[in-house]
Formats: structure tokens, C-alpha cells, sequence
């Protein structure tokens, strides 16, 4: 158990930024899916998805392809 | 100037309201600090993953291990996402006709181009600065540095290399109007630099050594020196390839 510890202590200067990172994307884009119901193609559900599950890669993904313009095409 | 300085504005205010900032600083953030991080804890990974009783003799990581993550990870993913991100920059304009009612109004043909390009050329820089000084900063953090060779001159060659990549890009979008024509034409030119790569003796000029150059300079296998002539041309390409973009702007019926 205490080695356990020893290595969390080691590697925390990384997970720290890396999973604050990872979260906040996730929940930011999660808020603008569902702020902004228009997408390229697909739908709400399956972008809610992309954005919680697919660590990192799914909101790159959403931002690039996915999100619609605001005049909803 | 002023209609420069204004239309420059309108780049960056478009840029930020299409999330291009948040993305390119999150992503690139993260790549610097996954480079530290892979090399640090691929050797523990490996040994917990392999069969009981096999011995392995895997060395302590170096700095060097994690600038080896920072060439292949920035110089591949982070390039893509980055031409991903601002391969758009034209065909967006150009499919909408946005930019007839602005031409129409007097503004410059060139100055649609240069705008676009300082603005690509900003972002660069920033997403090339963070994972550069995140990655650094861990390095030094963790190991000893002192037995690398040129760090910074090694990390510039990629950041030039990008620019090329750039410019090719928002040529090839300029071009054909289009999302996918510019990124068909950038990964045209990649893979046509590949192939130039096989012949013997084309190593002293070819662009592509920019990219793999770097880590055999930070050991002390390739001479700064021996990138000039590979530097020189990226740079002259990539004004030609400006230079083409400006002149064919100018003469692009919209």
C-alpha cells in the first residue's frame, strides 16, 4: 500500500493538469452540445456521447467536425 | 494599415468565438505534458504488464526519452490537429461569400491573405511555445539536461517545418476552395517529401530533415550546420508558396 502511495506521490505533478484538462474539455463541451442543439450531422445524444467517453480525441472531434453554425445548419 | 490592423481583428475575434484558442490551448498544454509523462512511466508500465519471471533490463529514462516523445508526438499529432484546426482558414469564407461584400467595399485581395496568414503563423507560434516550455520545464524538472545538445535549435527546426506546412495549406485552400483540397495538397506534399527521402544524397537538401534531424542533433550526430541548406529551402518554398497563394487571390474569380 505504501508503495502504491509512493508512486500516486511520484506521478501527481502529472495527473493533475492531465485529468483537469481531460474534465474540464468533457464538461465544457458537453455544456455547448447540449447549449447548441445544431450539428453537421448526427445528434445530441450520440455527440453527448462522443464528448464524455472519448477522452480527449471526442471533443476535438465534436469542435471540428460536428459543431453546426449558430443560424442551425 | 488600419483596414490590415481591422481585418487581423476580425481574424483573431473569429478565431476565439470558433473555440480555435480554447482547443489550441488545451490540446497543446497536454501534449507538453504527456511527453515527460510517456517517457517517464513507460518502463514501469512495461514492467507491470509482462509476464511473471521475465527479466527485463529496461534503463532509467532521460531527458533525452522525453524530447524523443516531443519530437513524435508534436511533430505528428500536434501538426495534424493543427492543420485539422486551421485548414478552413479560406474555404470558409470562400464557399459562404462572405468575403464579396468586404472585397466589393474596397478591401485589398492581399490583404485577405497576409491577415490569414500572421494569424496562422500567431497561432503556431503559441501552440508551439506551450508544448515547447511545458515539455522543458518538466525535463528539467525531472532529469538532468546537461547531456543534450542544441534543445532549443532542435525544437526550432520543427517550428519552421510547420510554417512550410502551413502555407502549403492555405495555398491548397486557397486554390480549390475547398476543407479537403488543402489538406489533399498538404499530405500530397508530405508524402511526395517522403518519397524524395528514399533517393541517396537528397538528405542535404530536403526539407523533410527538419523533422527527423532533430533528435540525432541532440546527441550530437548531426551538426547544426548540415540543416542550413534543408532551412533555407523551407523558407524559400514557403514564400514561393505565399507568393502563389497572394497571386492567385488576386486573379480568383469568387
Amino acid at each position: 500500500m505504501n508503495t502504491n502511495l509512493d508512486f500516486f506521490f511520484e506521478y501527481l505533478p502529472f495527473l493533475i493538469p492531465i485529468i483537469l484538462i481531460q474534465f474540464g474539455l468533457a464538461i465544457f463541451s458537453a455544456i455547448h452540445v447540449i447549449r447548441h442543439p445544431h450539428y453537421r450531422f448526427g445528434n445530441q445524444v450520440i455527440w453527448l456521447l462522443i464528448v464524455l467517453f472519448i477522452q480527449f480525441i471526442g471533443p476535438i472531434i465534436y469542435f471540428i467536425a460536428g459543431r453546426g453554425d449558430e443560424d442551425g445548419r | 494599415m488600419s483596414q490590415w490592423l481591422g481585418f487581423l481583428k476580425k481574424e483573431w475575434t473569429e478565431s476565439v468565438k470558433s473555440y480555435k484558442l480554447l482547443l489550441t490551448f488545451l490540446i497543446f498544454s497536454l501534449i507538453g505534458i504527456l511527453n515527460p509523462f510517456t517517457a517517464k512511466i513507460t518502463p514501469v508500465v512495461m514492467e507491470k504488464f509482462m509476464p511473471e519471471g521475465t527479466v527485463l533490463n529496461l534503463p532509467e529514462p532521460t531527458a533525452l526519452d522525453s524530447w524523443l516523445q516531443f519530437y513524435s508526438n508534436f511533430s505528428q499529432m500536434g501538426l495534424l490537429i493543427f492543420i485539422l484546426l486551421f485548414s478552413t482558414m479560406m474555404s470558409k469564407e470562400l464557399e459562404k461569400g462572405t468575403l464579396i461584400i468586404l472585397l466589393t467595399k474596397g478591401l485589398r485581395r492581399s490583404t485577405v491573405i497576409t491577415t490569414k496568414f500572421v494569424m496562422g503563423i500567431v497561432y503556431w507560434t503559441l501552440a508551439f511555445l506551450l508544448t515547447f516550455i511545458i515539455t522543458y520545464c518538466y525535463t528539467a524538472f525531472y532529469w538532468d539536461q546537461s547531456i543534450l545538445e542544441h534543445v532549443f535549435l532542435a525544437a526550432s527546426c520543427v517550428y519552421v517545418f510547420g510554417i512550410l506546412i502551413f502555407i502549403v495549406t492555405l495555398w491548397g485552400n486557397t486554390y480549390f476552395a475547398s476543407a479537403y483540397g488543402g489538406l489533399l495538397v498538404t499530405v500530397g506534399v508530405v508524402i511526395a517529401l517522403f518519397i524524395i527521402g528514399i533517393f541517396p544524397n537528397t538528405e542535404t537538401w530536403n526539407p523533410l530533415q527538419l523533422l527527423t534531424a532533430p533528435p540525432q542533433m541532440l546527441i550530437g550526430e548531426v551538426a547544426p550546420k548540415k540543416l542550413l541548406i534543408p532551412f533555407l529551402v523551407t523558407m524559400g518554398t514557403g514564400i514561393v508558396f505565399l507568393l502563389g497563394t497572394l497571386l492567385h487571390f488576386h486573379k480568383k474569380r469568387l
